[in-house]
């Protein structure tokens, strides 16, 4: 039927709706804002999710994250309206939608499982809702070419979910929450049951879907990596209360917590107890270098591994021994010890060390976060730079010359200048 | 080698099969080409052997009245039994699948039929059914009706039978219906109501279609049942009054232990088996196709 063919080529993209009046787009970049105003949802105590408010404006890729059991996808749930807030509002655009049932709501949601109907061919699967939805016969199919297009499906829209693999099982599911036109989409997890392939794959697929259609979309997961990549903005949750709310890049330069510190990044940064030193807090079993003030003495210490410089024993520092090293291949995590704790460190390439060999480590004092005894970030608190007496300078200067003495290409540089037969010198 | 590695690998296999084929064997089919040979010849008396007579039980059968109204009640039974049944199990199965408070005790409830003796489930509906003190004609009497003999008046008497079939059967085809319906993951309902589909469409487009496989087992089923009744009759009616309730299985069994005519006991068993092969073959042909196994 070719007069259904034109209008797919006349109409943009990105057009979400097909209404064309001014006033409807405002009504639908409205639509699009989703806001939770002290939700609560309490099974038995404590309650699952604890009076939780944020704001998502519209367009945004908003992720939130957590490990399992903190809420996270409950809170998903009451704005999907799957589930019933035991107090607190939720609203959707202008409307509070606390007590609509799902389908009033304006929202679509892509399901961990991806709740595909099994006796459906994907074609069916896909216009279910518009056929709820009473679509005219002929809107139907042409949304249905333009969706498949979109999530390049067209070649298995007559077979079943069962005859499909797990992504592309993974591309009906989002087909069938992008043809609703839904201003919002939920994603629950959409990503867990396929392999790290996939999964690198279809994040850079959602993401540019997300932009392209310029949906709102609330993500949940427990999975750092989809949430640093994809999210314009991190909600970290913990026992049903969020932790931080910040960008990705916010969330891992300045952790609210220990907690936050602890979630964000691989490995993840180092914590290790202060003690009361001669003049101010030393990490645990290290009395030799200061770290900071006393007030931050029973607190904790956070820096990343990938932070750390590791230097000759010689040079500024605090002093450390090498537990153990694991290659990773593009760089190499060393354990270390450092007086009772122990700290990790991400180095590059495939540095020659041997276990127990002592060494000193240096951070830049920026990069360097004081934590309370009870997790809160504390920034009020002095540090001192931990190659005491030094300037920044100094101590990058120091840096830069361990990982020289360390990397395994300086160390055959070395050896080739020690026996030069090849040598053009 | 490598062949007769392959051999005693099929020998091996035949042995594991053997006990069930020579169970199965010895009780079901031997009977069954037993019972084609005895349809095909007449019983002698006083001890002399019987006689091969060819199809005349056959056509014996088709001159029989009483067969034509047997088989046209035991239609009727089916005809009233199957579907209310299968309905009625289908409707309780969702009601308590839901969320209901004392939901344990009402599934209970609806499963008691099923579990009580056949022979106690019958002197129950004895009691519910008889003409003076019974209870249907206790309750019509409190609303000023008269009574009905509900196993003596040939009109009524087979629909009372089949009203207690059907309580006794749809507690039990439920238990089919609520495993396959808790199989049935419950993100597909909320998948649908995120689209607005009313409880009615998602029954219709989705519970229904996956609820398939199950529907076909327990049409099967009750099929068999249908045309297995014997002990029900023998307690309330006997197939009376004047064969008004009388079965195929039960006229089978008169045949055989009442009138001690074996050969046409058995050729009316081997009409029951042709109908019923039948009938199974095109309901899974027709309704298999439609069927959607997960």
């Amino acid at each position: 039927m070719p007069h259904h063919d034109k209008p797919h080529q006349d109409k943009p993209q990105q057009q979400v709706h097909h209404g064309s009046q001014e006033d409807m787009q405002e009504v639908m970049q409205n639509d699009k804002r989703i806001r939770l105003v002290t939700v609560t949802k309490r099974w038995d105590d404590p309650p699952a999710v604890d009076g939780i408010s944020f704001d998502v404006a519209p367009g945004q890729f908003v992720i939130l994250l957590g490990p399992s059991g903190c809420g996270k996808s409950t809170t998903l749930r009451m704005v999907a309206g799957l589930e019933q807030a035991s107090s607190g509002r939720i609203h959707i655009g202008e409307r509070d939608v606390t007590d609509l049932p799902p389908g009033d709501r304006g929202i679509s949601m892509v399901f961990q499982s991806y709740a595909l109907f099994p006796h459906l061919s994907v074609a069916d699967n896909i216009v279910f809702g518009l056929r709820s939805r009473k679509v005219p016969k002929p809107e139907r199919r042409q949304r249905l070419e333009r969706v498949a297009q979109l999530v390049d499906l067209e070649a298995f829209l007559d077979r079943k979910p069962a005859q499909l693999s797990g992504g592309q099982r993974q591309r009906v599911a989002l087909a069938r929450a992008i043809i609703s036109e839904h201003p919002i989409c939920l994603m629950d997890e959409p990503l867990s049951n396929l392999d790290a392939r996939l999964r690198g794959e279809m994040r850079r697929e959602i993401k540019a879907l997300q932009e392209r259609l310029g949906m709102t979309v609330i993500y949940v997961t427990h999975d750092q990596v989809e949430a640093m990549s994809m999210g314009d903005r991190v909600i970290l949750m913990q026992d049903g209360r969020i932790v931080q709310d910040d960008t990705p890049d916010a969330l891992y330069d300045r952790p609210a917590s220990a907690f936050a510190a602890s979630f964000i990044g691989s490995p993840a940064m180092n914590l290790v107890r202060l003690a009361a030193g001669a003049d101010g807090a030393i990490i645990e079993g290290e009395p030799r270098v200061m770290i900071a003030e006393h007030a931050a003495v029973g607190g904790m210490l956070g820096i990343r591994p990938e932070d750390i410089a590791v230097t000759t024993p010689a040079s500024p520092g605090v002093p450390a021994e090498v537990i153990d090293a694991e290659y990773l291949g593009a760089d190499t995590i060393l354990r270390l010890a450092v007086g009772s704790q122990v700290m990790r460190a991400r180095l590059a390439g495939k540095p020659v060390v041997t276990k127990g060999s002592a060494c000193r480590l240096a951070w830049p004092l920026d990069k360097s976060h004081l934590f309370a005894a009870d997790g809160k970030r504390r920034d009020d608190l002095t540090r001192f730079p931990v190659a005491r007496g030094d300037s920044e300078q100094a101590s990058e200067g120091a840096r830069l010359a361990a990982s020289r003495a360390l990397h395994p290409a300086n160390r055959i540089a070395d050896r080739a200048s020690d026996h030069p037969p090849g040598s053009p010198r | 080698m490598i062949q007769n590695a392959d051999r005693r690998m099929q020998i091996y296999g035949a042995l594991l099969l053997l006990p069930a084929a020579v169970l199965l064997a010895t009780f079901a089919y031997l009977p069954t080409v037993a019972t084609l040979v005895n349809s095909l010849f007449l019983p002698g008396f006083r001890g002399e052997p019987a006689t091969f007579v060819g199809l005349e039980n056959y056509q014996l059968l088709i001159e029989d009245d009483t067969f034509w109204q047997v088989a046209r009640n035991n239609l009727l039974y089916a005809l009233g039994t199957i579907p209310t049944s299968i309905a009625l199990a289908l409707g309780m199965a969702l009601l308590v699948n839901a969320r209901l408070p004392g939901r344990g005790f009402v599934r209970m409830a609806y499963f008691t039929p099923t579990i009580l003796p056949m022979i106690a489930a019958a002197n129950i509906w004895m009691f519910f059914y008889a003409p003076q003190i019974g209870l249907f004609n206790a309750l019509l009497g409190w609303l000023g009706l008269p009574g009905v003999n509900w196993l003596g008046d040939p009109g009524v008497a087979l629909g009372s039978v089949i009203v207690m079939t059907v309580w006794k059967e749809a507690g039990f085809f439920m238990i089919f219906y609520l495993a396959a319906l808790q199989s049935i993951p419950p993100e597909l309902e909320e998948a649908s109501n995120l689209e607005g589909t009313s409880r009615w469409s998602f029954f219709w487009r989705v519970t229904f279609p996956l609820l398939m496989p199950t529907t076909l087992f327990v049409l099967i089923n009750a099929l068999i049942n249908a045309v297995r009744v014997v002990d029900h009759l023998f307690i309330l009616t006997k197939g009376g009054p004047n064969n008004a309730t009388n079965l195929l299985l039960y006229y089978v069994y008169e045949n055989a232990f009442s009138f001690f005519d074996r050969t046409y006991a058995a050729t009316i068993t081997v009409v029951i088996l042709l109908v019923l092969a039948v009938v199974a073959t095109v309901k899974f042909t027709v309704l298999d196709r439609r069927t959607h196994y997960q």
